[in-house]
């Protein structure tokens, strides 16, 4: 009895909230969604920006991350793709691994079906080598890999499809060279077996390099961005060295296709001054993330170019 | 570093910062006991609203909740034979076959004071050590690593149980569910039958939580017992006191210790391991190891011990070099950065209050434990046995189903908890033991990984798996603890003809 | 009455678990078949290591099977009955199955109340008042610590809408 009033009860309410006249967005409570586990990269960067979102968006919003982890974030961007287009559902997607998930063919989504609102970071990849290594730049590395008589060894974050792993095929075509991946699938491993010399060289992410390099424990050889980065300007990039390398892990938030213009915008405003907040900037200064602010418009164009890319490499060189 | 940790004292001992260690230590213990919640979750979701606090309250809160969280893990093990957290799974062995002695209590403060000795010992080897033990770590690589998997591995032969073929078939269902999901060298899914939510495997937490926590619910359930356990069986003057009996496990605590510390400074091995080696070392060298299993406190001594000494030791590559030793270390790392302090070398020049105050606040964290938990968590915690044993059965599942839920928001896990836990009663009731399961599921993706990294790295030379000196000592030192057993069984079936 | 001393009370009498095990053992003998014939569809380097453990896994379960068979011939099949009490674990599995797919139909709170009162009910316990203050207790301490404290999801529930105008 109780539990059929119970039933009841909540039917009620429901039919009550959904008959409630549409207040200002985001009257409802905001469902962050993070395609990793808690206590990931991602997670503690959303948990961060979602607090001062919250502060910029006004009043009583409310966001509640909630983890989705699983599939390489096929699982949780999914969510976010198929999520509910009222700005009730939004999510961080992390740009390039999850347009290589598209562009090899599996998943149940395409880029069109997700919305981008804004990018927050964006790290570019490096090339590293121990500290007593004997190669000093890109150069000395190909040298070294066309003498050598099995290809040379390089250990890589990534799984295999990876932004690195990609970066390495496509930087081995362009030298006319060949390496052997080894799949550490994560960066604390790969980061111990470049600091204890276990592998010649390693790829990763510059934020995660950036402390042993300028230590001197590790020697950054090729950094794979347009320009030389601000937080290590000593690091010659891949570009200068003549091979036109340029990947990086970027992570952006997006809403499911179809999110009202101005549910965008409020959005994409809240996150502007969010990453403009003192309190916060100062923090990410000290932590040297690398921020990146990219409007929605320059996010879709920028997704959009690294699908393109990738697609054109996954015809060529299919990494999977 | 006396001048830093000097300086560090005040610090750590403002009252608001004892407060803040004081709220960790108990959310930790709260998380921790909490089947599917670990410590990860907790300091993920504490982590940004210390945003904009003074660093040592929040770091003070990280280390209460890293140390609360260890021993938390350890009640529900003893008190109802869920393991909270993969570390407390060789907890169980013996804990709660002392809970069936009518020993809860006792067992509950052999824990408390165990993890309290590991932890104190770890936090003192991070203050006094670091810069050795760190360097000791980078030796290690893929080829360490697999010697490393095997070493862990070889500990099956202290879990097997009575019937040997038995023993291995559990270790080979861990393996083989371990092998579920995509490699990640080549792309190729394996056993996921399609399905998007194996792609990246069966989650280690959900499996554990199905095969112990299903399996006593429906035993509860047979049984049907209506009353609870007297309140007298719960008192602890009548058990005796761990305290009282140093002597008898200061051998246990420091074999322990040492074991914890050392896995702890290796990243990517931790506490579930460590405790696991400990309590394969304290069965290996007791004197009567057929007690193992069967409620013997120095299991639970040994396998809390070594899970206390992991803790601390594992910041010492995070600290120094940003290497995370573990996932609590990998969120602990993202709290410092958060909070502007970049880890690595600099950190120790550029900070050092700070990073020696956050050491002495593992030290003061440890201690706290034992008042906290030995005065409140232990006596309070016991209580639930009180209950009619047939209405625990529920509160059981309700805990173990929301936990598990959580860790991944998935209701697919739910079906697999229910179908792990159908089949690891059947196995139960048939003599399968469980812990060799777990052991194969945590630590063969380890071997098989490892060793395809070495191979890659080498080439496909195998000979190169035992070209360093760490190679060959874990090589042979796995092989002493598969052959200790076996050479037992000889020497007592030989007494037995003659 | 006391609580028991062991996990493994003495069985009934005069029943054996043995064509279980027997079952059992063949069962993984055929999963291990099943897991090498999958995996010989997979790269070489992908497939040697469950392979090598699903055909050890093959022999041991055999070798159980075998030794079962053997031990009835002798008339000394292994001791004990699989159950300790056969229709109180009809209910057990029963009540888990039903709990589980309530779960997934209407959510976390209700079926959780429900299980705490009628599975203890269903072996007959009586006190009806404790078992729905301790489901209660139960129900209320996990929103507050998940839901609140943690910000930790529970399953879709019917009564969500309303816990949503509680916070």
């Amino acid at each position: 009895m109780i539990k059929r009033l119970s039933i009841s009860a909540a039917l009620a309410a429901t039919l009550l909230m959904t008959g409630a006249a549409r207040a200002e967005y985001p009257e409802k409570p905001i469902e962050m969604i993070v395609a990793f586990a808690p206590g990931g990269g991602t997670d503690v960067a959303a948990r961060s920006i979602a607090r001062y979102m919250e502060k910029y968006l006004g009043g009583s919003a409310r966001i509640g991350v909630i983890n989705k982890p699983g599939a390489g974030g096929e699982i949780g961007w999914t969510t976010v793709a198929q999520g509910k287009p009222d700005g009730s559902t939004i999510g961080f997607i992390n740009a390039p691994a999850i347009n290589a998930l598209v562009v090899e063919g599996k998943t149940k989504f395409k880029m069109g079906d997700l919305q981008p609102i804004a990018n927050l970071v964006y790290d570019p990849g490096v090339l590293v080598v121990p500290k007593t290594s004997a190669y000093a730049s890109l150069k000395d590395l190909i040298d070294a890999a066309k003498k050598a008589s099995t290809p040379l060894v390089i250990g890589t974050s990534g799984a295999s499809g990876s932004s690195e792993h990609i970066a390495l095929l496509n930087f081995q075509r362009l030298a006319g060279t060949k390496f052997t991946p080894a799949f550490f699938g994560g960066t604390a491993p790969v980061r111990q077996a470049v600091l204890g010399g276990h592998v010649p060289a390693a790829t990763m992410n510059l934020s995660e390099a950036l402390q042993i390099a300028r230590e001197g424990n590790i020697k950054v050889i090729g950094v794979m961005s347009a320009e030389r980065s601000t937080y290590l300007p000593d690091a010659p990039t891949f570009r200068e060295a003549g091979y036109d390398v340029v990947v990086g892990a970027s992570r952006g938030i997006a809403a499911p296709k179809g999110v009202p213009a101005d549910v965008v915008a409020k959005l994409e405003k809240a996150i502007d001054q969010a990453l403009k907040d003192p309190e916060y900037l100062d923090a990410a200064k000290k932590a040297e993330i690398p921020l990146q602010y990219l409007a929605s418009s320059d996010f879709k164009a920028f997704l959009d170019r690294a699908t393109t890319d990738l697609e054109a490499t996954w015809k060529a060189t299919p990494w999977k | 570093m006396i001048d830093a940790l000097l300086h560090a004292i005040p610090l750590v001992f403002a009252p608001m910062n004892i407060l803040a260690m004081f709220i960790g230590l108990i959310a930790g213990l709260v998380v921790g006991c909490l089947p599917g919640l670990t410590v990860v979750t907790g300091l993920a979701v504490l982590i940004p609203l210390t945003f904009g606090l003074d660093p040592m309250f929040a770091l003070g809160m990280m280390a209460g909740m890293y140390n609360g969280g260890s021993y938390g893990g350890a009640i529900p093990a003893i008190l109802m034979r869920v393991p909270g957290t993969p570390a407390s799974v060789a907890t169980v062995l013996d804990g709660y076959k002392m809970t069936q002695k009518g020993q809860a209590a006792y067992a509950l403060q052999v824990a408390l004071l165990s993890g309290v000795i590991g932890s104190v010992l770890s936090s003192i080897s991070l203050i006094l050590l670091s810069p050795p033990l760190v360097s000791f770590s980078l030796l290690f690589g893929p080829i360490e690593y697999f010697w490393l998997g095997i070493l862990g591995l070889a500990t099956v032969s202290s879990l097997l149980g009575d019937d040997l073929p038995k023993g291995l078939i559990a270790c080979g269902i861990g393996l083989l569910i371990g092998a579920v999901g995509q490699d990640i060298s080549n792309g190729t899914e394996r056993f996921t039958f399609g399905q998007l939510d194996l792609l990246d495997g069966f989650s280690a937490i959900v499996l554990l939580t199905g095969l112990f926590a299903v399996p006593p619910v429906l035993q509860i359930v047979e049984e049907a017992v209506k009353t609870g356990m007297s309140g007298d069986k719960l008192k602890l003057h009548r058990q005796g006191s761990a305290l009282s009996q140093w002597r008898f496990f200061t051998p246990v605590w420091i074999r322990s210790s040492i074991i914890g510390i050392i896995i702890g400074i290796l990243p990517g091995a931790g506490g579930s391991m460590s405790s696991f080696l400990a309590y394969n070392e304290a069965k290996r060298v007791a004197r009567n190891p057929e007690t193992f299993g069967h409620g013997n406190p120095e299991g639970v001594a040994a396998s809390e011990c070594g899970n206390g000494a992991d803790n601390a030791a594992s910041l010492i590559p995070a600290l120094a070099l940003g290497i995370p030793g573990s996932g609590v270390a990998a969120v602990i790392l993202g709290g410092l950065l958060v909070h502007g302090l970049r880890p690595g070398p600099q950190l120790f020049r550029e900070h050092p209050d700070i990073v020696y105050g956050f050491m002495l606040q593992f030290l003061v964290t440890s201690f706290l434990l034992a008042i906290v938990g030995g005065l409140a968590a232990t006596r309070i915690f016991g209580q639930v046995l009180r209950l009619p044993r047939i209405v625990l059965a529920p509160v059981i599942l309700l805990f173990v189903t929301v936990g598990v839920y959580s860790v991944n928001n998935s209701l697919f896990d739910l079906w697999v908890l229910l179908g792990v836990g159908l089949i690891g009663y059947i196995m139960e009731r048939l003599d399968y033991p469980s812990a060799p399961i777990v052991l194969g599921l945590l630590l063969g993706p380890m071997v098989e990984s490892q060793l395809r990294l070495a191979l890659t790295i080498s080439g496909g030379n195998a000979s190169a798996l035992v070209s360093t000196p760490i190679a060959v000592i874990l090589a042979l030192l796995s092989a002493a603890i598969l052959l200790t057993p076996a050479w037992r069984l000889f020497r007592q079936r030989r007494t037995a003809a003659a | 009455m006391e609580v028991t001393e062991d996990a493994a009370p003495a069985a009934p009498e005069g029943r054996s678990r043995s064509p279980v095990e027997i079952v059992f053992a063949l069962v993984l003998v055929a999963v291990s078949l099943a897991v090498i014939a999958t995996a010989s569809t997979y790269p070489f380097e992908s497939a040697a290591y469950p392979i090598a453990i699903a055909a050890g896994m093959a022999v041991l379960g055999l070798w159980i099977a075998a030794r079962e068979i053997l031990r009835r011939l002798r008339r000394k099949p292994t001791p004990g009955a699989f159950a300790l009490h056969g229709p109180r674990l009809g209910i057990g599995v029963a009540g888990l199955v039903a709990y589980f797919a309530a779960i997934s139909l209407i959510g976390f709170i209700l079926p959780s109340l429900a299980l705490c009162v009628f599975l203890p009910a269903a072996v007959g316990f009586r006190r009806w008042g404790l078992a729905a203050v301790v489901g209660v207790v139960c129900v209320v301490s996990i929103l507050l610590i998940f839901v609140y404290a943690l910000g930790r999801p529970i399953p879709e529930d019917l009564l969500s809408p309303l816990l949503a105008k509680l916070r």
